[in-house]
């Protein structure tokens, strides 16, 4: 509970705090960096969010995301000493790993953001890159595919069909997918409403809670599953807190996913109760092209978690935007396994 | 702060790289054959494991307390078996003439200075080149063992848990849910190796991740990480789960020793739970769907329980039906708010049908 209102507190009061410090960020011309010094603030904005920008005389900018970068590093930090120091306990364990997934999500999304925003003198409030970025998307529709391979263990190919509608206050989502040379798959449907709004400029950017009920066929390995997923789901363009940071978007997640667990053989039944999240930033590179990085805690696909203890699995990758309102997405996920993910998608305002 | 400061080391040493599964089970299978001069020595399941030589003779250490060998020769015709990690008065059997005078069973010799080690002398009888050994049946009757699991630091304090072992009456074994040692050092695994020297019972153990930061140190002590045996007419079986994985060696062995559990009492221990109680915390295999595979093949086996370790509480609750207990607590950092400190397990197998008590090492 205390989790959710920090959760909360942060991603609201900092769109907002953003929005009343709009009129007057980002519209000064900024100090000019001196030549082959612009590549050495990357690693600055990476390790303290917010260096980049000072060094070019955006000392309000700046210091806003050294602020917010401090606050979320923080928070990550803390709730891995709240985690370690009571002996990773049921209690610690249910709000230290969504602090460090906030915490550690908000920094990398500020840090880019900075490194992003050290290199551009300014533009529109929203650029033209986000309309065909997948938050920003009324309609979504694609397939796409998984490829994970892992020795000794049976089925390793996922084809998925979705489809998605997004309004400015209600998504509806449908998701059909099939494990390759089995019967197995899963059918997914969920829905979600808007709580709050970020800005009038992008009316689909805000804080929503989005849920999903999914029901998996795994005879290869013998159950099945049904899974109600709840989040709460944050879309945050970047572009809120200053202009020069238009072209980054934080996609940040948090919620549960009770599953039912049905063993086929036995005729027994399990119910387990994961945290899910993860965030996500994504960067338009140029007009046409997209990069994104984020983190995924689930554990439930073809592809696990990371063997490095409590982590969930890492995703990079690039959006290519084709003609026709086209998007082809290509990502490599580090988990267990390594998998290559691919999807040829639909979007449109 | 000091505590909280050295859980935040211990939690991101957890993060370390973790040697791959794979090699370790195919190490496995390296396990358990010894070719010393003219002889060769062969345990059925790897279950024996070459430690040292000890007066030209090896010493093998017994991953399980029942175990069978056969033993050839090209030359010799007297050789001395010397085994540790045995119950005292472990006895062998044998075709007429290979342990003695009669065809009756013959009982270990202790051998000075080594913990629960005992040893035999052999005989090839005149024209036999192969003779196969094994542990006299211990029979299928009621019996008691004891668990525990997760010492990692905590071996310093780890005198307080040898007393309580010691001190169960009719325990016959221990079962060791991994997490020896902290770093895998050979100090680490010096200590606690001095530790269970204390112990008057033999040790069943199975990997930690704590444990397998180096790639062959516990296999070079204790022999195979992933193994199945008979004890008393109930199937024991180690699997490797220290990567949170289980690799397709090591998942070709479970299944082999599943098969071979169907029909009989069967009790698996492991390190890394497959699924926890709830699982927000995570501490689990990497991949739900593997942990499922595995939650939904040991059912299917009608395995009786499944131990596993990592966690540092108590925790009991049912995976597919199958009674689970997880149990971490013989000194590692403790966990908080749980009701429990130290303690071990206490499990009695009564036709069949393990029961577990809790045993407190704090009060």
């Amino acid at each position: 509970m205390v989790t959710r209102v920090g959760l909360l507190l942060l991603l609201l009061l900092a769109p907002l705090r953003a929005r009343a410090q709009a009129p007057d960020a980002g519209v000064t011309p900024s100090a000019a960096l001196a030549p082959g010094l612009a590549p050495l603030t990357v690693p600055l904005s990476l390790l303290a969010p917010g260096s980049g920008q000072l060094l070019r005389g955006e000392a309000r900018a700046g210091g806003t995301l050294l602020a917010w970068s401090g606050l979320l590093l923080g928070a990550a930090f803390g709730g891995a000493f709240f985690v370690a120091g009571t002996g990773a306990s049921e209690v610690s364990t249910a709000i230290g790993p969504p602090l460090g997934i906030i915490g550690l999500g908000g920094f990398l999304t500020l840090g880019l953001s900075d490194a992003a925003g050290t290199f551009t003198d300014g533009g529109e409030l929203l650029p033209v890159e986000t309309a065909w970025d997948a938050w920003n998307a009324r309609w979504r529709g694609g397939v796409s595919l998984l490829v994970a391979p892992r020795e000794g263990q049976p089925g390793s190919v996922a084809a998925t069909a979705f489809g998605t509608l997004r309004t400015e206050r209600v998504l509806v989502t449908a998701e059909l997918a099939n494990v390759a040379g089995t019967l197995d798959g899963w059918a997914q449907a969920g829905g979600g409403v808007k709580l709050v709004g970020y800005s009038s400029d992008a009316p689909r950017a805000g804080l929503w809670l989005e849920s999903a009920l999914r029901h998996e066929l795994a005879a290869r390995v013998g159950y099945d599953a049904t899974r109600w997923r709840t989040q709460l789901v944050s879309h945050l363009p970047m572009g809120i807190f200053a202009p020069r940071f238009g072209r980054i978007t934080s996609l940040l997640r948090l919620g549960v996913d009770p599953t039912w667990v049905r063993y086929r053989e036995r005729g027994a039944t399990g119910f387990e109760l994961p945290l899910s999240g993860g965030f996500e930033v994504r960067a338009g590179l140029t007009e046409w092209l997209r990069g994104h990085l984020g983190y995924e805690h689930s554990r439930d696909g073809l592809v696990g978690g990371s063997v490095i203890g409590f982590l969930g699995s890492f995703h990079a990758g690039v959006e290519l935007a084709l003609p026709g309102g086209l998007v082809w997405d290509v990502r490599v996920v580090t988990g267990t396994p390594v998998a290559l993910f691919t999807a040829l998608e639909w979007r449109a305002r | 702060m000091r505590r909280a400061s050295v859980g935040l080391l211990l939690a991101l040493g957890a993060c370390r790289a973790l040697t791959d599964p794979e090699p370790r089970a195919q190490l496995d299978l390296t396990i358990g054959t010894l070719v010393s001069g003219e002889l060769t020595w062969r345990a059925a399941g790897g279950l024996l494991h070459a430690v040292e030589q000890r007066d030209g003779a090896p010493v093998f250490r017994a991953s399980c307390p029942e175990f069978s060998l056969t033993v050839e020769t090209r030359g010799p015709r007297e050789a001395r078996l010397v085994v540790r990690n045995v119950p005292a008065g472990l006895r062998l059997v044998s075709q007429p003439g290979v342990l003695g005078p009669s065809a009756a069973p013959v009982a270990g010799v202790p051998v000075a200075g080594l913990h629960l080690g005992l040893s035999w002398a052999l005989t090839f009888p005149p024209g036999v080149d192969r003779v196969e050994l094994q542990t006299e049946p211990l029979g299928a009757r009621d019996f008691t063992f004891l668990a525990f699991g997760d010492v990692q630091r905590g071996i310093d304090r780890f005198g307080d848990v040898v007393e309580v072992l010691n001190a169960e009456p009719g325990a016959e074994f221990v079962v060791v849910m991994g997490d020896l040692t902290n770093v895998s050092s050979d100090a680490e695994f010096d200590a606690i190796d001095e530790a269970f020297s204390r112990v008057a019972l033999p040790m069943v153990l199975t990997p930690g991740n704590h444990d397998v930061y180096r790639a062959t140190p516990f296999q070079q002590r204790y022999g195979r990480a992933n193994y199945t045996c008979e004890l008393r007419g109930t199937r024991l079986t180690s699997i490797d789960s220290s990567n949170a994985e289980l690799s397709p060696t090591a998942w070709r062995l479970y299944e082999d020793a599943l098969a071979a559990g169907r029909e009989q009492p069967h009790v698996v221990f492991s390190h890394i739970p497959a699924t926890e109680t709830f699982g927000v915390r995570s501490g689990q295999w990497n991949s739900r769907v593997e942990a499922r595979r595995f939650v939904a093949s040991t059912a299917a086996a009608n395995v009786d329980l499944l131990l596993f370790g990592h966690l540092h509480t108590l925790d009991r609750y049912e995976l597919a039906g199958v009674p689970t207990v997880i149990s971490g607590g013989a000194g590692a950092l403790e966990e908080r708010f749980d009701g429990i400190d130290r303690h071990v397990l206490s499990i009695r197998v009564e036709a069949g049908v393990p029961a577990v008590r809790v045993v407190r090492v704090d009060p």
